[in-house]
């Protein structure tokens, strides 16, 4: 028997393949009154919790979560590699709010005969190159790439 | 007990001392638990809980609550109203049934097979009346102001599900999207909680695309109108047209039937929306009634609906939308009556009131009534699709509605006090007429080509392309005729043309049909009885230009406006009522739903008390009898005549040109409907024949918007001579011929071998020559002393058209 | 064979199956659309039908990528597959089917079929539906373009079509063995960028086939172009009479007639 525990799994483009999606957010991050943003890396972040082993979660990062060719993935228990500074800014939806995919995903999960997860929350996290300071990167962040009426957000420095 | 209610230990939760609280106590207790109810709807709750002679339960409230909100019983428009306008005031007993549907009753159409009962209305449609079409536009405002992509989606599931249940279900063929958003790139002085009109559209835009690309409906009729009035409250039209088989339009609820849940399992998400859409947004916490879509279990639920419904598997469908369980039942249950044991609802989330479970939204359910002995099979067409079903109760002639939780009483209602208990309380409303000068042309400031770049580039009026393209326009493979039209596919059409083939599964049967709308809140400021009349006009207009059969058109309403206790506000609203009434009686075209959104107002910056302007939405549907007679816009070719159908007047009031021009207000014009329809009938007459090239209404700009739209959409050139127009009275100003913006006008292309056939179909009617089509691509103009008054290229007004909306 | 039958693969979220069923039944082809379901419940077998075609839309709702979800239960489910195209029966992936074709490995082909190549979002960054000019490769040997000229023209509606490859010497690999079926063209049949090229797909490519040319991935609709009413200018009389989605379709029915 496995003690239930939360998993983390990154998931982001590699570089190569260009993100149509981070460009955006740094646009609309430009215009939300951060006009010192440089660069942004959107990337997802599934936080499975359950009874998994390590080769589980291994296993469905590679078959089902992240795309062999175009993306990486990060079990989060490692240490993270730094290509800082940057602010980190992780976005989820609140308890109260429906989240369509961690429902399909976790619907594909037991299809594909791995065990139930718990629960299930995808985040999405923004890493943002930036000289502002973390009070306008949340103003903009409200502004633009979330809302406090349906998520819940959280701002770190990295470096 | 002037407190929000604690939560108790005692699931029922009976409001011990409720017969005892003085008004001002009930009143209190309404506000602080968001029932919406006000003073004099309390009490009647109170005095039919005294004459029971017991005290209620929370849940039974919460139900009165839900059953008697403005969003699920629109007592605006059905309490008494003391309208006085002028010197003269009147009593209306009920403002639907004495103008919108007498007028439907008069005209009398037996092709109407559902008006203003069912989810949906629905006409007939198809080869031999086989099929029928339901449709159904609602608004979705509130949500949409907090969460602009949330609320967009979760608006237009609603509105899909709404026409799942439409008869015994629909099949969705379409959607339709209007947005009313204040103009982008401004600076608004908006309160910290409100979202800029950037994030709103592109909110909006999202959801719909995110959404109904999922549901693999094609989303093809829209409309995007910007105006400062919407910079608080942004305004959400979603529609949904269906196919059915005409023999499932007729549901019944029988006694012993079970009263069956299938969808997404319900939680705290989404509490309070029926009565949130009846209060008006003041910047508090209302984020349990907003949520985000999840398309793909509506789309599972859709597919085994579908085969249900074929499988003739249940009696009545509705969907669980406002109110929830608690209004889907109640409504269901109608005289019968309905026992439901809550404790078999599933849930999702742990730590639920019972009557919270009754009024949960939680969205993409729906509700059943299944004879018992077709529960397995049932059963099994949900649990293919993945869909988790479950009987909660069963429908019995009782007349009342009672709900259980573990055996004991939650609820025990009469249908009778829900569905009738209600006091209306009679309104004031006063309609003030705004003064305005005879209007005029505005002293034109630049030359009229830099005029039409100026029209053609106002966001108003400029492309659509940008967004449009971001829907799945064509998944289902029935648009034949695309929203985008001409050489170049970007041409603005006034309408799609849908053939339903993946609904009827008969590609033999060419049968289509059309939508459009009309909107047009501008004239609703100088006087909204016109503003009834022009949207008719227009949303009748769409549908003939691309060549509906519009004898057999029906409309559908959506009014949205500001708060109806302000006398003057709802003036406005009965008088634009009564401008439906006139206009459907005047073009003999019934009304077949509706809806209101009221309460549209929000404090600003400064704390003042903001309203939108008065908007109505008059959505039009009509059949195609055979599309391969169907009609674009784009000009097809060199050499062809161009006719205008119907006069031109001086009718610069509210029009774009004087907007420009900064000149505000004056009259609006009014639609000569005798004039009108003997003219539309002769195009449509002129169009099933397959005598016309291409048709383009006249719309914001006048004729020289639309002809140069017709011009660079077809990738040719257009010459217009003034002198031939036909003329309500004599004018002699270029620009009011060029910009006027008289309604009802339509602009065609003729072939030179089809005129004499042409010729014979219009005798009788207002359709005047008044050009010819170039090969070159240029506009030319002949003015009234038959000399050449401009002559340019299309090229710089087409990039005009093409600008930028949002960066 | 007068009527071959098809199998039409349908999901949850899957949208275009109806149109394409009524466009096979046109053609009297014998239409089934068939859940996954019944593969996983194992009442149905690939090899009993003769076309096998996965239709567009928005599989398991395209969560985690486009396509993904529904290409891992293929692998899973629908092991036949890889014997179907092998026995040279036609296959089309359409839109969402060609990405879970890709998904799965089994476009571009390798023995392995492992998955070598894949999908990002467009470069416009969001959806889009627009119809394309498509230059139809004359040197891949796929029975899927009988009879149709060079360039031809069909509707995209993707969020997620831009092809990507694991490496610059895949794309010389695809050349060398005629997989490129279609690339997208400006209108007089030049290799452009946006809007000619909807989605930013590497050198172009709108269309894939398997060396032998039976299994055929395509981005664009042909089931959106069935009738000659489906085309936008369909009212201006200025193209050619022939609705090339049906055209498409039809040599896969032809073929399996023999």
């Amino acid at each position: 028997m496995i003690a239930a525990s939360t998993h983390k799994i990154e998931v982001s483009l590699k570089s190569e393949y260009g993100n149509a999606e981070s460009l955006s957010a740094a646009a609309v991050l430009k215009s939300a009154n951060a006009p010192s943003v440089t660069k942004v890396r959107k990337s997802r972040l599934y936080e499975i919790r359950g009874n998994f082993t390590v080769t589980h979660i291994n296993r469905l990062s590679r078959d089902l979560l992240c795309d062999p060719i175009t993306e990486d993935f990060r079990i989060l228990s490692q240490p993270p590699s730094t290509q800082g500074p940057f602010w980190k800014v992780e976005v989820r939806l609140k308890p109260t709010v429906l989240d369509p995919e961690a429902d399909t995903v976790k619907n594909a999960m037991v299809e594909m005969g791995f065990p139930a997860p718990d629960f299930i929350r995808i985040a999405a996290v923004y890493k943002i190159e930036s000289k502002c300071g973390k009070p306008q990167i949340e103003a903009a962040a409200i502004r633009s790439l979330l809302n406090p009426v349906i998520n819940l957000y959280s701002i770190t420095a990295c470096s | 007990m002037t407190e929000k209610i604690e939560n108790a230990s005692d699931p029922l939760q009976v409001l011990s001392d409720f017969n005892s609280l003085a008004p001002k106590d009930l009143k209190n207790l309404s506000a602080q638990n968001l029932w919406s109810l006000n003073e004099k709807e309390i009490l009647a709750v109170q005095a039919y809980f005294r004459s029971l002679k017991r005290n209620p339960t929370r849940a039974e409230i919460e139900t009165v609550a839900q059953s008697w909100s403005e969003h699920c019983r629109h007592k605006t428009f059905k309490s008494p109203i003391r309208y006085q306008e002028g010197s003269k005031t009147v009593l209306i007993k009920n403002l639907f049934e004495e103008t919108i549907a007498r007028a439907t009753r008069q005209t009398k159409k037996p092709w109407c097979l559902s008006v203003f009962k069912d989810n949906a209305g629905i006409v007939s449609f198809g080869n031999k009346g086989k099929w029928a079409l339901a449709f159904k536009v609602e608004t979705h405002n509130h949500p949409c102001a907090i969460e602009p992509k949330g609320g967009a989606e979760t608006g237009l599931g609603g509105v899909i599900r709404d026409v799942l249940a439409a008869g015994l279900g629909a099949k969705p063929v379409l959607s339709t999207d209007v947005f009313c958003v204040a103009f982008p790139g401004k600076k608004l002085s908006l309160p910290p909680t409100a979202l800029s009109p950037e994030r709103i559209l592109r909110g909006l835009i999202d959801g719909v695309r995110d959404y109904g690309n999922r549901m693999g409906i094609p989303t093809a009729a829209g409309g995007l109108y910007f105006d400062d009035g919407y910079a608080l409250n942004p305004l959400v039209f979603v529609g949904s047209v269906g196919v059915l088989p005409a023999t499932a339009v007729k549901k019944e609820i029988r006694p012993g039937d079970l009263i069956v849940v299938a969808g997404g399992l319900t939680g705290k998400d989404g509490l309070h929306g029926a009565t949130f859409s009846s209060a008006n947004l003041n910047g508090d916490d209302h984020s349990t009634a907003v949520q985000i879509g999840h398309p793909l279990n509506e789309k599972r639920v859709m597919e085994a609906l579908l085969s249900a419904r074929d499988q003739k598997l249940y009696r009545s469908v509705t969907d669980c939308g406002a109110g929830g369980l608690s209004s889907a039942v109640t409504e269901m249950a109608d005289i019968v009556g309905a026992r439901v044991q809550l404790e078999k609802e599933i849930l999702k989330a742990s730590d639920m009131e019972p009557w919270e479970i009754w009024v949960s939204e939680s969205q993409e359910r729906m509700v059943f009534s299944v004879p018992p002995a077709n529960l397995k099979a049932f059963e099994k067409v949900f649990a293919d699709e993945g869909v988790k079903i479950r009987v909660i109760g069963e429908f019995v002639k009782t007349g009342r509605v009672e709900v259980l939780w573990n055996g004991q009483t939650l609820i025990n209602l009469s249908l009778k006090f829900l569905n009738n208990g209600i006091p209306l309380e009679e309104k004031k409303a006063v309609y003030v007429p705004m003064k305005f000068a005879e209007s005029r042309a505005a002293f034109p400031k630049k030359s009229i080509p830099e005029q039409l770049k100026d029209i053609l580039s106002h966001l108003n009026v400029c492309s659509r392309e940008w967004l449009i393209r971001q829907y799945d326009y064509e998944v289902q493979g029935g648009t034949v005729i695309k929203p985008l039209q001409g050489t170049r596919h970007d041409g603005p059409g006034d309408a799609s043309v849908i053939w339903p083939q993946a609904a009827t599964r008969d590609t033999s049967d060419l049968s289509g049909f059309a939508v459009g709308h009309g909107l047009n809140p501008s004239s609703g400021k100088i006087d909204p009885y016109q503003m009834a009349w022009l949207c008719a006009d227009e949303a009748l207009r769409n549908v003939l230009c691309v060549g509906a059969d519009i004898s057999r058109a029906a409309f559908l309403d959506n009014f949205c406006w500001g708060n109806p206790e302000n006398p003057q506000v709802l003036g406005s609203l009965v008088r634009a009522a009564l401008g439906c009434r006139d206009a459907s009686l005047g073009f003999q075209i019934p009304f077949i739903s509706g809806k209101d959104s009221l309460y549209n107002e929000s404090k600003d910056s400064s704390g003042k008390m903001v309203s939108i302007p008065g908007t109505l939405l008059i959505s039009s549907i009509a059949p195609v009898p055979n599309i391969e007679k169907a009609v674009t816009m784009d000009m097809k070719g060199p050499g062809n005549s161009l006719f205008i159908v119907g006069p031109t007047g001086e009718d610069m009031g509210g029009s774009l040109y004087n907007e420009i021009n900064g000149i505000a207000g004056g009259t609006v014009p009014r639609v000569d409907v005798r004039c009108a329809r003997r003219n539309f009938a002769a195009v449509y007459k002129a169009m099933s024949k397959g005598l016309v090239a291409s048709a383009h209404d006249l719309s914001e700009g006048g004729l020289l918007a639309a002809v140069t739209e017709m011009a660079f959409s077809g990738e040719f050139g257009a010459m217009i001579d003034l002198d031939a127009l036909p003329k309500q009275k004599p004018i002699y100003s270029s620009e009011v011929l060029l910009f006027s913006e008289t309604p009802s006008r339509i602009l065609l292309e003729v072939k030179p071998e089809h005129e004499a056939a042409f010729a014979k179909c219009v005798k009788g009617s207002c359709v005047k020559r008044v050009g010819t089509s170039l090969a070159n691509p240029i506009i030319k103009i002949i003015g009234l002393d038959g000399l050449v008054l401009f002559e340019e290229s299309t090229t710089p007004f087409k990039t005009a058209w093409q600008r930028k909306v949002l960066s | 064979m007068k009527s071959p039958k098809v199998l039409i693969l349908s999901a949850p979220g899957t949208n275009c199956a109806v149109e394409t069923s009524n466009a096979f039944a046109e053609l009297g082809a014998k239409p089934d659309i068939v859940p996954l379901r019944l593969f996983k419940e194992k009442r149905v077998r690939l090899l009993d039908y003769d076309i096998f075609i996965l239709p567009g839309g928005f599989s398991y709702g395209d969560e985690i990528s486009a396509g993904r979800i529904l290409a891992a239960q293929v692998k899973l489910h629908l092991i036949d597959i890889k014997n179907f195209i092998r026995m040279g029966r036609p296959v089309i992936g359409i839109c969402n089917g060609f990405q879970v074709l890709v998904k799965a490995g089994l476009l571009p082909f390798s023995p392995s079929c492992e998955q070598s190549a894949s999908f990002v979002a467009n470069d416009s960054g969001h959806f889009e539906d627009r119809w394309v000019h498509l230059r139809i490769n004359t040197q891949n040997p796929s029975l899927f373009f009988k009879g149709l000229p060079e360039m031809i023209e069909l509707p995209v509606a993707h969020g997620e079509g831009k092809l990507v490859l694991r490496s610059p010497k895949q794309l010389e690999d695809l050349k060398r063995n005629r997989s490129i079926a279609m690339q997208y063209v400006s209108d007089d049949g030049k290799i452009a960028p946006y809007p000619a090229n909807p989605n930013g797909s590497v050198f172009n490519i709108a269309a894939l086939t398997n060396p032998d040319g039976n299994c055929l991935g395509m981005m664009p609709h042909p089931e959106r172009y069935t009738k000659i009413y489906h085309h936008p200018n369909w009212t201006r009389q200025t193209f050619q009479k022939q609705a090339f989605g049906m055209a498409i379709l039809k040599n896969a029915v032809d073929y399996c007639r023999g």
